[in-house]
């Protein structure tokens, strides 16, 4: 049939002339921009110097975004800044974070109103939502299009600081405490407003954030949010309020001696954990056990149907390795980890000698007070009890971690070195989102190589 | 193959959008047209009464229309582009010489807003995109977005946003996701198939993808930005509707070409 070569034929022009400079075109335009082929039109569009427009298309999103009153384009300019936002990965997100915008007057006038940053005034936008109902379909789908926005800026280290500044982790504790639609919204926002970032963690045990997140994490919320959201969503709930409390946990500094502030945050912290019978800790192992036997059911899964193992080639198998992996990522693995780093921490962190957590930081200077080490004794006996009792071990807790930490070590070295074998690890390469994410995975991955050597001394004393 | 779907996908576009290029209504919708486009631009033209000139130029526009519609090949595509830059020069001349009198530039505004939706069809054949791109129509058709005539910057972008849309040219992770590999050992008509539709979707989605490049590379980001300032959506509903276009636009560009 002709239309084969007819296509063939018109795109050989089509390649031809792209290597053609632009004189050919019409004079009536503006000089064409050179554009690099590599970035992303998402970017492109968020430049200002490049469109050379009066108003740049970020600041027009966002204040059609603050526009009073739930229409149609409201939806489609959130729609397309979280889009830009999650696409424009990490350029765009500096950019929206690093511009000054001026936030009109929540009021129907037009006031010069006052400077903000992006962020600050993604904070007003969903300000806006914090006890409203949204309307059914549309309008919910705008909200959730701004807290997506939201968290995609959260993924540049600058804009967490400026999240804080703009006392974002307040807002969203406010949002949560409002218990109304956007709750699910502000707890995604908190857990990465507080990935590698310890200024977050205080600010939110300041603003009294530990009563608003451990009712999610006890599944108190639950209802809630099937009503609200549907009930596919619980499960969405549970993996940022477990996210929320490993990262506390993981970011708090050691109490070091009494009456320093930020020692009290963890102090706080693990008093809560010593509540109502420790049923907070209770929780975290019967979160892990569920969540371990998903995890490992998935991994079988697939085992059964690979008998001719040794007769496969290399890249067979390790394509197998990779699929696993995803099935366990699809059953909660990220969870799962996540609940080890609890367990882990509320074993070993503070507890012995060596444990390099407490004393890592400060040499010999520590004063660790009785009080504190006893509390953190309390806690790890209450866990490891609890972890015998519900058939676990400390010893598959600790498997677990180094397993997540090597991958953490793979994706933070294919991040920083982009010319790795692309074909095999793509769809890992693409799951860790090399760049912007890496700075919380190094300390995440820090904290583990220090919780690791803990865990397997309170185990080998246990033992 | 190709004829199939050209023919089918026309007639799904058309049904959508109302789209009666083809009948000899045509005359009548354009008056429609006169109508709305008359409001912002001038109030002294008297409407509804198109020369008997005219009205065999349109009928004829419409049965070449109608006769090139169904399959749509790169000569057809030609032709609309042709016709195009003529309506577009022509307008241009008109606008120059009676700067001060729109009712004697509005009839070829209306010719280039007809021209404008006619290239619609080209949303069902995206394997054609590449005559578009390569030609300087495109570059022509950008140009119209800063026309001072705001409502033909409109139609501009919401063709565009048709010819880009995902129903047009299909989502670039199903696109671009690995074709479907065939066994050796034995001959499977459905795999044959399977591979064949998936070639062919990643075919159409890169022909959409020049475009989107082609568009970018012209500097059409740019002007679309700045078309979303010019509008004012507390002017008129058709203000509003011409945001939500370019912003569904902008999308699909940042989708096709992440």
């Amino acid at each position: 049939m002709s239309a084969g070569s007819q296509f063939i034929s018109s795109l050989a022009k089509y390649f031809r002339r792209c290597c053609s400079p632009f004189q050919t075109l019409s004079l009536r335009l503006p000089p064409p921009i050179p554009i690099p082929l590599c970035s992303s039109l998402a970017a492109v569009l968020c430049d200002p110097e490049a469109t050379k427009a009066r108003t740049p298309l970020l600041a027009f999103l966002l204040r059609r975004m603050r526009a009073k009153g739930f229409d149609t384009n409201l939806g489609a300019a959130s729609e397309l800044l979280s889009v830009l936002l999650s696409l424009g990965g990490a350029s765009v997100a500096e950019r929206l974070g690093g511009t000054t915008f001026h936030l009109p007057p929540a009021g129907a006038g037009s006031g010069p109103g006052h400077a903000v940053d992006g962020v600050e005034y993604l904070c007003e936008i969903a300000n806006a939502y914090r006890k409203k109902a949204p309307g059914r379909g549309e309008e919910e789908e705008a909200v959730g299009n701004i807290f997506d926005a939201l968290c995609c800026c959260l993924l540049v280290r600058a804009n967490q600081d400026r999240f804080v500044a703009a006392e974002g982790t307040e807002l969203m504790l406010r949002t949560v405490h409002a218990a109304g639609y956007a709750r699910l919204g502000a707890l995604k926002t908190l857990s990465y407003a507080l990935a590698g970032n310890p200024r977050t963690g205080s600010a939110l045990v300041r603003g009294g954030g530990l009563s608003a997140v451990f009712p999610a994490f006890m599944g108190k919320g639950e209802a809630h949010t099937r009503k609200t959201h549907g009930p596919e969503t619980v499960p969405e709930e549970q993996e940022h309020a477990v996210g929320i409390v490993a990262a506390l946990l993981q970011l708090l500094p050691p109490v070091h001696r009494a009456g320093d502030e930020a020692g009290t945050s963890r102090l706080r912290l693990l008093g809560k954990f010593r509540e109502a019978g420790h049923e907070k800790v209770h929780r975290a192992v019967e979160l892990y056990i569920s969540f371990r036997d998903r995890v490992n059911a998935a991994a079988l899964a697939d085992d059964s149907d690979g008998e001719d193992d040794d007769e496969d080639s290399e890249a067979a198998r390790r394509m197998r390795g990779e699929l696993r992996y995803l099935r366990k990522l699809d059953a909660g693995l990220a969870v799962l980890q996540r609940l080890c780093v609890i367990i882990g921490a509320l074993t070993a962190d503070g507890v012995g000698n060596a444990s390099a957590v407490d004393a890592g930081a400060g040499g010999s200077q520590p004063v660790t007070e009785g009080g504190v080490s006893s509390l953190c004794q309390e806690l790890s006996l209450a866990c490891r009890a609890k972890l015998y009792e519900q058939g676990g071990s400390l010893a598959a807790v600790a498997d677990t971690l180094q397993e997540y930490a090597s991958k953490l070590e793979d994706s933070i070295v294919s991040g920083s070195d982009e010319s790795g074998e692309s074909s095999s690890s793509a769809v890992i390469a693409a799951e860790a989102a090399s760049g912007p994410q890496s700075a919380s995975q190094a300390a995440e991955l820090a904290y583990l190589k220090r919780l690791l050597p803990a865990i397997q001394e309170v185990s080998g004393l246990g033992a | 193959m190709c004829d199939h779907c050209n023919a089918s996908g026309a007639s799904r576009k058309r049904s959508r959008q109302d789209f009666e290029q083809q009948s000899p209504e045509v005359p009548e919708a354009s008056i429609d047209d006169a109508d709305k486009l008359d409001e912002p631009t001038s109030a002294s033209n008297r409407p509804g009464e198109p020369s008997e000139e005219e009205i065999a130029a349109m009928l004829a526009a419409a049965e070449a229309s109608a006769s090139e519609a169904p399959s749509l090949d790169i000569l057809g595509v030609k032709k609309l582009l042709l016709q195009l830059e003529k309506k577009v020069t022509k307008n241009q001349l008109a606008r120059a010489k009676f700067s001060d009198q729109p009712s004697r530039f509005l009839e070829s505004e209306l010719e280039l807003d007809e021209d404008l939706k006619k290239m619609r069809v080209l949303a069902a054949a995206p394997e054609l995109y590449p005559v578009l791109v390569s030609s300087e129509a495109l570059g022509t058709l950008l140009s119209l977005l800063s026309h001072d005539n705001i409502d033909i910057a409109c139609e501009v972008v919401s063709l565009l946003s048709e010819l880009t849309d995902e129903d047009a040219i299909g989502v670039r992770s199903e696109a671009m996701a690995p074709l479907p590999e065939l066994d050796d050992e034995e001959d499977d008509d459905d795999e044959i198939a399977a591979l064949a539709a998936a070639q062919r979707a990643r075919e159409v989605f890169l022909c959409g993808l020049a475009l989107v490049e082609g568009i970018a590379s012209t500097g059409g980001l740019g002007l679309l930005v700045q078309h979303l300032g010019r509008l004012d959506e507390g002017r008129s509903e058709e203000d509003s509707q011409g945001v939500y276009a370019t912003l569904g636009l902008l999308q699909n560009l940042a989708e096709a070409q992440p």
